[in-house]
This record gives C-alpha cells, sequence and structure tokens, in this order.
C-alpha cells in the first residue's frame, strides 16, 4: 500500500474546496421540479431552445473542426517564430468575457461591422440576429478549445513517419491527411467535445450578436435566464439539461482530460 | 514554494480584514446616526430599473454631497431580474422598479410601495440613418415595413408595454429579438444593427442622435414606475425617499421625459 501523504488540515481543506463547487449544483437540483419534468421541457419555448441549442451548437462543432484542424497542424508544424504570435491570439477567445466576444463580432459582421457593411451592401442581408449568428458565436468560443487540443495531439506524434512518408514522395497535403490526422482521431473528438460544450452553454456572445428569438436565436442559456423572471420551474427544469450534459461530457472524457492538461 | 504560499495566505487574509474593517465602519456610521437621530448615514443600496440611470445617478451623487457619511449604491437592471434577486434576499434598501407587476413580484420584502413616474414606449430611430421619414408617419407603418426592429423580453416593463402598444397600433410584423433589458434594446439600435427599437421616450430624449414616433394609442404605451422600501432597510432610507420625491427631483425627472402623476 503506498503512502498516500493526505494530512488531516490538507484533506480539511480540499473538503471545503470540493463542497464550494459541488454544493451550489446539489442545491439547484433540490429545487428541480422533478414531478413535472417533462411537462416543463416539452413546453412550446422548451422545445424551441432546445432545438435552437442542439442544432446550432452542433453546427459549430462541425465548423470548429474544419477550420481548427488545420490550424491546430499550422501550430504544430509551422515555424516557431509565426505560431509564437499567432497561438495566444486563436486562443484568446478563452479567457475573453463572451460580451466581449459578442461585440467584437457585430465590429466584424454586424450590418455596420468592417465585412458585414459590404455584404449588406451588396446583398441587403445581414449576420446578426439570424440562426448563423448564434453558431457563428459558438464557432468563436469554442474553437480554442479544439485547437489546443488538435495541436497538443500532433506535437507528440513521432516525426519519423512523417519522414518516411516524404521519402515515398508524399506530399505535405497527404501527409496532413493521410498521416498525421488519422493518428490524432482520438484529439479530435476530444477537442470537439469540448468545443461542443462550450458552444452549447455560450450566453453572453450569442445575445450581444445574434439577440434573442424564440424560435430563431434563442437558445437554452438565453431561455433559462427569460424564465427566471416569469417560471422558475422552467428555469430549473432546463438547468438540468445543461449540468446533465455536462456532468456527461466530463465523466465520458474523463480519461482523454487529464491527459490532455498533462500534454499542455 | 513555501515563501509564495505564505505571501498568497497574508494577501487573502489582508483583504479578508480590511473589508471586514470597511464593514464595521460602515456599520458604526450607521448606528451612530439611529443614536443621534438627526443625522443620516451608512449605505443605502438602491435597485432601480435601468431607465433611470441617468437620473438617479445624478440624485444619489446630490443626495452623498449634501448628506456627509451616506454612501448611495446603485444596481441599475430589469426590473423583473431585480426584484428576482429581492425575494432571493438581496441586501437592498430602495427598489424603483418599472411597472407595478415587476414591484409586486418583489412580494413580501416590500414594506411600502408608491406610486412613481411614469414612461412610455416609442419607436425610436437613429435620425441620420432615416432622414427620409415623412411628418405624419404611423409607428404601425414604420414597423409593418420590410425594416428590422427589436423590442424588450415580454417578462420586461418596457416590453410588456411594447406589447400592448403594438397590438392596440396593429403591427403584424415580428421583432427580431427580444432582449432582456432596455439598454440592450438600445445599445443595438446606436450600434445601427436595427432599422427601429421600441424604447422608453426617456431614451430618446437622453441621446440627441436619436428620433421618435410616438403610437396612436399613448396609453396602451404607458408604464406606472413604482418605488417602496425593502425590509430591514438601513434607517436612512425613508430621508432618501423624501429626496427622490422633492420638487427638486420631480424637475429632474420631468426633464428627463419622464411624467409625473397629476401633472
Amino acid at each position: 500500500m503506498k503512502r498516500q501523504h493526505v494530512s488531516l488540515p490538507i484533506a480539511v481543506v480540499a473538503a471545503v474546496g470540493s463542497i464550494f463547487i459541488v454544493a451550489p449544483v446539489m442545491a439547484l437540483l433540490v429545487r428541480v421540479p422533478w414531478g413535472h419534468l417533462l411537462t416543463e421541457l416539452s413546453s412550446q419555448d422548451s422545445v424551441n431552445a432546445l432545438r435552437i441549442s442542439l442544432m446550432s451548437s452542433l453546427l459549430a462543432t462541425l465548423l470548429a473542426v474544419a477550420l481548427g484542424v488545420p490550424l491546430a497542424w499550422m501550430l504544430a508544424r509551422g515555424p516557431r517564430s509565426l505560431t509564437q504570435f499567432i497561438r495566444p491570439l486563436v486562443t484568446l477567445p478563452l479567457v475573453l468575457p463572451p460580451t466581449v466576444a459578442g461585440l467584437a463580432l457585430l465590429a466584424l459582421l454586424g450590418r455596420n461591422g468592417v465585412i458585414g457593411s459590404l455584404i449588406f451592401q451588396a446583398t441587403g442581408w445581414a449576420m446578426p440576429f439570424t440562426f448563423m449568428a448564434v453558431v457563428a458565436a459558438g464557432v468563436f468560443v469554442g474553437m480554442p478549445f479544439l485547437v489546443l487540443v488538435v495541436e497538443s495531439g500532433f506535437a507528440q506524434l513521432p516525426r519519423e513517419v512523417e519522414e518516411a512518408a516524404e521519402t515515398d514522395g508524399a506530399q505535405a497535403n497527404q501527409i496532413f491527411l493521410n498521416v498525421a490526422v488519422p493518428q490524432v482521431r482520438g484529439s479530435i473528438v476530444t477537442g470537439a467535445i469540448l468545443a461542443w460544450a462550450r458552444a452549447l452553454g455560450e450566453f453572453g456572445a450569442a445575445l450581444t450578436f445574434a439577440g434573442s428569438m424564440p424560435g430563431i436565436t434563442r437558445t437554452l442559456p438565453m431561455q433559462v435566464y427569460v424564465a427566471l423572471e416569469s417560471n422558475l420551474a422552467n428555469a430549473y427544469a432546463l438547468s438540468v439539461v445543461l449540468i446533465v450534459v455536462s456532468v456527461t461530457v466530463l465523466y465520458v472524457m474523463r480519461s482523454e482530460l487529464m491527459s490532455v492538461f498533462r500534454n499542455a | 514554494m513555501n515563501k509564495k504560499i505564505a505571501a498568497v495566505v497574508a494577501l487573502v487574509l489582508a483583504i479578508t480584514v480590511s473589508w471586514q474593517l470597511h464593514q464595521k465602519q460602515n456599520r458604526d456610521a450607521a448606528n451612530a446616526g439611529t443614536k443621534s437621530d438627526s443625522a443620516v448615514t451608512g449605505d443605502i443600496n438602491v435597485f432601480a430599473a435601468s431607465s433611470l440611470t441617468e437620473t438617479f445617478t445624478m440624485l444619489g451623487k446630490e443626495y452623498e454631497a449634501s448628506h456627509p457619511g451616506v454612501k448611495v449604491n446603485f444596481t441599475f437592471g430589469s426590473s423583473s431580474t431585480l426584484a428576482q434577486q429581492i425575494v432571493a434576499g438581496a441586501p437592498v434598501d430602495v427598489f424603483a422598479s418599472a411597472s407595478k407587476k415587476s414591484m409586486d413580484s418583489a412580494g413580501d420584502r416590500m414594506i411600502t410601495k408608491a406610486d412613481f413616474v411614469m414612461n412610455h414606449v416609442v419607436v425610436a430611430y437613429k435620425a441620420k440613418d432615416q432622414s427620409s421619414i415623412p411628418a405624419g408617419t404611423t409607428a404601425a407603418q414604420l414597423l409593418n415595413g420590410s425594416s428590422v426592429w427589436i423590442q424588450c423580453a415580454h417578462e420586461a416593463p418596457c416590453g410588456a408595454a411594447a406589447d400592448k402598444a403594438i397590438t392596440a397600433e396593429g403591427v403584424t410584423t415580428q421583432p427580431k429579438s427580444l432582449e432582456p433589458d432596455v439598454k440592450s434594446v438600445l445599445a443595438k439600435l446606436l450600434a445601427g444593427e436595427v432599422d427601429f427599437a421600441i424604447v422608453y421616450h426617456t431614451d430618446v430624449v437622453a441621446h440627441s442622435e436619436l428620433s421618435e414616433v410616438e403610437f396612436v394609442d399613448k396609453t396602451a404605451a404607458v408604464t406606472d414606475y413604482s418605488i417602496g422600501q425593502v425590509q430591514g432597510s438601513n434607517p436612512a432610507t425613508s430621508d432618501f425617499l423624501t429626496y427622490l420625491k422633492s420638487p427638486h427631483a420631480l424637475e429632474l425627472y420631468s426633464k428627463a421625459g419622464f411624467g409625473i402623476p397629476g401633472q
């Protein structure tokens, strides 16, 4: 039996620390209207919000994978003089307050935005208040998680395999698609799930950039916020959905997450 | 390593102790106030509808200047959100709500409730973007076109007033978004992301770049504000409430575009 090296004072502090995180969530579960949970979740507003949230976060995850995997490869194999400047910039949304993220998206893609104004003048279409705006907010806040995880996966690949492929005449594109990507499938799945969970929980960026319209842009977190003022039982019921999803993700991914943070 | 931990612990302790001392000073100040009974002291925490931001901030500063020892702290937000926080036990002395409904939802913690000012919602637009609107155009004509417009969520007082007003007006189009509070609606209008927004008349008065079209049925667009004292409030609260209803304060509300009952 290994010695545990856990003294009583450390155990007490650790207990306080874990209670601080776990107790509020437990308290919330106590208030959930379990008896009519399904009724609350099947109301028109709930179903709409569930649908918007699921579809937008899944679409955001697909886009994050499509754009993020090549970006991660670039960060892992590109010239260090370049990557050391790009990496902090593309991972900025990890620490950026979501409302600021929403403002930034408006500044670029809004009707009066740097690019958005050109699109609006040419086509009369603007992204704010559309479903695509919710998706864009999800990509913006979720993709950095995928990029970090997948880059860490690429960085651990032995270069010999790539060099052998190159000797056999493989092009850079082939090495990326046929040699590197298949070896980091696990990292891509982990990164995609983290990005999806982040996009699913997004509130501030989506509200600022996409607004809150039932059936179009109002996501689960926005519905929880609205329900706080009109129907608390509904807010608690919808919170359960978000908590169950988050706990499941963390539980299923527990060993992958550990290795990501160990190697980061 | 141990030095670093010690430094962090020392910092946490220092912050805790100085906060406790600060709290004690405030309590001492408040107690001194009750004993002498003449001086009004301590912290007065005010929850108020976000449409009152400009006028209340100004009145709070004036009150602090004429009452040394008093500190007025404001939290502005959607009245319905603030009411929920009061129910949940937020440490508040005064609540000023943009509707009687939100005041009622603050529940038993309100020990007094009184009618306050009035406001009404209008269709607002940025004057430079919509310079071609002919005089006499109605709100319904503006909103029923292909324009992009937004309003507050149905739960917020500005949204409830907007719902009544557009129904009375015969507006058939849908807003693009139901924003959580009027400041959020205003922000998107000022950013130029929408053509029109249903906001308070006072918002248009406060922003020179905005113009407005009134709803034809003005009574449908009106919301009645309510103000009251919260259970367990600072003894200084009632004096501050009197100040908020003084002729000087009424003049400020009136200048900001609020309606005064009985005038």
